[in-house]
């Protein structure tokens, strides 16, 4: 090999590196993008039919076992996931803290979900979160990122504005229109996997304040007065199902927590395709009930969902 | 391979190693952990493995052994290596001079071959003042706290910075150019920043220019680390020698030289970089790696009757008065070098406390503000700012290890002599609690890599609140941002008398200066919560043990509902 073949060899070779570099993620990216999915709300459910709980709650077990109890109670995955759907899970993994801080969702929690979902016949589970510490150690130390791709999931960044579509809330008030996870307008189900917990400024966070990490601009909560603004976030993209890990629950110090947190092991999960009822539930739980958060009442006068659960049918499981 | 002269294979193995250690660089320093924090363990080892950081980290900054372990190692292996086996780091595992190679090489085809300097002694005097001025103005910079110079001149800073200004930048911009194009790629979320492009893009796009045109010319007439490795050289064990007597004057060696150190009458050992290329192309054995050959003298006179070899006398001949001895000359020219650079050195420690040491001083800004005009934070790890900025040579390595991106290069807010030194811009991220990343991959010990747990308590800056300009006050609205992301518990939202709504309360002895509430603050146009950087860092208090108001705990048995 003469000098000249050694450098044609070589330029070869460096351009073929840097078009994989360029254009590997890219490509990916088309072939993942598939073909358009028929649009939210389409293939997904809206309430449990009269046989079945609207409600479900299953207190003991271990995290995975809540999950799997709770799902065959309410009528099974199926229910909400169709076979061929694309599933956005969305689980408050906003803190770059270890899991038994309980300022994230259980990684079990979501594992199992994602694993339910796929074993569904799911075409494609994703989870994100738009985190408020640094997106990467969140992701990672949260133990969110690698159970949900141990179980199958794709998991999606969304710390940039690019990956938001401004939408409308129709019916709003303050939120009249925000910007939202695009993966939200692609999903046929979408999946809330709040935690439940103390919030510094909220009172409390579960399903409705865990859609602030689908939305680009949160800054814009804070600013337009918190409670109108999560009681009218479901406006933009209402959830499918609610799923919320109340297994450690953090009664101090939230959302974050810190060494003065105080804990309550309630060893409970909940599970309801209506917002209103699963944050009334998890109120109570937590201890000062649904008339201490302004949002739920917001949110119920809204039409989003039944506060009052003697007006469901509430399945109670211990395990 | 034609090939069977052992030279020519270590030097080819030689330019592999170099390429692969660059390789591993560039790949390391590409991307801040922003975008791919997995390269940053690479890069924060690869960063351990350079001299003159080694050294200052352990003479200057005086880490303590057990933090400063693989500067130590670097230092050792590369003092000790050079004395046995030349000045081999410039030709193996210095990034800006293989990235020089490289540069050369790749522009090879577009000029006319390397040649000698037609007069070596000449050359010697002419380069070897300016370049132990270079080296006593880098060190006697850093040991004086202006790093001005060391900014410039020292190598691993001008390859780390200049290469990812210059390759990740662009790149993220033109992988965002494809993303804002509809393809679905991760957004690269690098900021365009002139000051440090500019910073960053000129000392390296200068030192690749000078290495097309002339090869190493750095190396060997301004690098401060080439400068002393040189001068090890010189007394090396074994490394390239020349034997006049043998040399034929085919100019071979002058061709390929990229140090250009070497013609046939002399070979400058402290340019020379040890890549072993004119030994490989020696058609005589002239040139030749190894120890020196004992009693010269006894060697026998080249009986070529090549005219120049004839001319050139060796040490044993009879006239050494009528022309001067080249390796005596280069000696000189080397000691008076060394000696005038020990002296602007001397003279540099001297006026510096008169420099930087006042406060105020254009050179050292003792407390360096921003555009808010508020004090700016060094990163954990400083201890203080006039401790850090005065070591920092703004190498870039915390500021791409930094997994918020709150780091940011500054222009000349720390002083006219400490240019690039990285601070905590507040008004795009914050400071991670449970991270210590910046402090771990800082080679120079301008940040010092301590317990996590003192990190967390290492007050580097302390927040003001203004609750007037709060929305709970200002708006009548519920917040709450800053009291959720304070990781100490510094700020809390409370009830307190006269107010409405519970607003957030401020208790100083606990905030670490770490900007979360700052950042987060949804105020507009002035943020009520904001953080003044610290110039001399405290230990804060731990963090609070008690809820600010007492907590009822639920029943655990049973359903609440």
């Amino acid at each position: 090999m003469d000098r000249r073949d050694f450098l044609k060899t070589l330029g070869r070779g460096a351009g073929a590196l840097g078009a994989a570099y360029f254009l590997g993620p890219a490509a990916r990216a088309l072939a993942q993008s598939g073909v358009p999915s028929a649009g939210s709300g389409g293939t997904a459910p809206g309430a449990l039919p009269g046989s079945l709980p609207d409600l479900v709650a299953v207190k003991g077990g271990t995290s995975a076992s809540r999950v799997d109890a709770a799902l065959a109670a309410a009528g099974g995955i199926s229910r909400f996931v169709p076979k061929g759907s694309l599933v956005v899970v969305k689980p408050n993994m906003g803190w770059d803290v270890r899991p038994e801080m309980a300022a994230n969702t259980d990684p079990a929690v979501v594992k199992r979900i994602v694993e339910l979902c796929l074993a569904s016949g799911a075409r494609k589970v994703v989870v994100f979160d738009h985190t408020c510490d640094a997106w990467r150690a969140a992701y990672s130390n949260s133990g969110i990122e690698r159970a949900a791709r141990d179980a199958g999931a794709e998991v999606a960044p969304a710390h940039a504005e690019s990956y938001y579509q401004a939408v409308e809330g129709r019916g709003a008030r303050t939120l009249k229109g925000a910007k939202i996870h695009e993966l939200l307008l692609e999903a046929d189900v979408f999946v809330n996997v709040p935690v439940l917990k103390n919030h510094g400024g909220a009172g409390m966070t579960c399903a409705m304040k865990n859609l602030m990490g689908a939305v680009w601009d949160r800054g814009y909560f804070h600013s337009r007065g918190l409670d109108a603004c999560i009681a009218e976030a479901a406006l933009l993209r209402k959830p499918d199902l609610n799923i919320v890990d109340a297994g450690k629950v953090m009664l101090s110090g939230g959302p974050r927590g810190s060494a003065a947190s105080r804990y309550s092991e309630q060893r409970l999960l909940i599970l309801s395709p209506d917002i209103v009822a699963v944050d009334v539930a998890s109120a109570r739980t937590l201890g000062p009930g649904p008339g201490a958060f302004e949002y739920i009442e917001k949110a119920a006068a809204l039409g989003l969902g039944q506060p009052d659960l003697a007006k469901l049918a509430v399945k109670r499981i211990e395990l | 391979m034609r090939s069977r002269n052992p030279a020519r294979l270590a030097s080819r193995i030689r330019g592999v190693l170099a390429a692969l250690w660059l390789a591993a660089f560039c790949a390391g320093v590409a991307l801040p952990a922003t975008e791919l924090p997995e390269t940053a363990p690479l890069a924060a080892f690869l960063a351990r493995t350079q001299p003159l950081h080694a050294l200052e980290k352990i003479l200057l900054a005086r880490a303590v052994p057990a933090a400063a372990g693989a500067s130590i190692m670097a230092a050792l292996v590369i003092l000790v290596g050079t004395l046995v086996f030349g000045r081999f780091h410039c030709s193996l595992s210095c990034p800006l001079g293989t990235c020089q190679d490289a540069a050369a090489w790749s522009a090879s085809g577009f000029r006319s071959p390397r040649r000698g300097p037609p007069r070596m002694i000449l050359h010697k005097l002419r380069t070897t003042i300016p370049r132990w001025l270079a080296a006593a103005l880098v060190i006697s910079g850093l040991a004086a706290g202006i790093p001005a110079a060391a900014a410039l001149l020292e190598p691993y800073t001008v390859f780390a910075r200049g290469f990812q200004r210059s390759f990740g930048d662009l790149s993220s911009l033109v992988l965002n150019g494809l993303a804002a194009l509809g393809v679905r790629i991760p957004i690269l979320t690098v900021r365009w920043e002139p000051f440090a492009f500019a910073l960053a893009v000129l000392p390296f796009g200068a030192i690749l220019g000078a290495g097309i045109l002339r090869s190493r010319l750095f190396c060997g007439e301004l690098c401060p680390a080439g400068t002393l490795l040189g001068a090890l050289n010189r007394t090396a064990l074994l490394r390239v020698r020349l034997d006049r007597e043998a040399c034929v004057d085919c100019g071979a060696c002058a061709r390929v030289c990229r140090a250009r150190c070497v013609d046939g009458r002399t070979l400058d050992a402290s340019r020379c970089v040890q890549c072993l290329d004119c030994v490989a192309v020696c058609p005589t054995g002239a040139l030749r790696y190894g120890l020196p050959r004992r009693s010269t003298s006894a060697a026998p006179v080249s009986a070529s009757g090549d005219a120049r070899s004839a001319a050139v006398p060796t040490r044993g001949t009879a006239a050494p008065e009528s022309v001067p001895d080249p390796g005596r000359r280069s000696f000189l020219a080397e000691a008076v070098g060394a000696a005038l650079g020990a002296a602007a050195g001397a003279a540099l420690s001297l006026a510096a406390p008169g420099l930087a040491g006042a406060a105020g001083s254009p050179l050292a800004r003792i407390e360096p503000r921003g555009p808010s005009g508020r004090p700016l934070a060094a990163p954990p790890g400083a201890l203080s700012v006039d401790r850090y900025a005065g070591l920092c040579t703004a190498c870039g390595t915390c500021v791409r290890a930094c997994p918020s991106g709150v780091l940011k290069h500054s222009a000349f807010e720390f002083g006219l002599g400490r240019p690039g030194v990285p601070y905590l811009d507040y008004g795009r991220a914050f400071c991670q609690y449970e991270c210590a990343a910046c402090s771990a991959a800082c080679p120079s010990g301008a940040l010092l890599d301590r317990d996590p747990d003192l990190k967390k308590r290492e007050a580097i800056g302390k927040s003001a609140l203004v609750l007037s300009d709060c929305i709970v006050v200002s708006k009548g609205t519920r917040c709450g941002a800053c009291a959720e992301h304070c990781p100490t518990g510094a700020v809390r939202i409370e009830r307190v008398e006269g107010r409405p709504l519970p607003v957030p309360v401020l208790h100083a002895p606990t905030c670490i200066g770490c900007g979360a509430c700052e950042t987060v603050c949804p105020s507009t146009p002035r943020k009520a919560m904001t953080v003044s950087g610290l110039a001399v860092h405290e230990i804060a208090d731990p963090p609070r043990k008690e809820p600010p108001v007492p907590v009822e705990h639920p029943p655990e048995e049973g359903f609440a509902f």
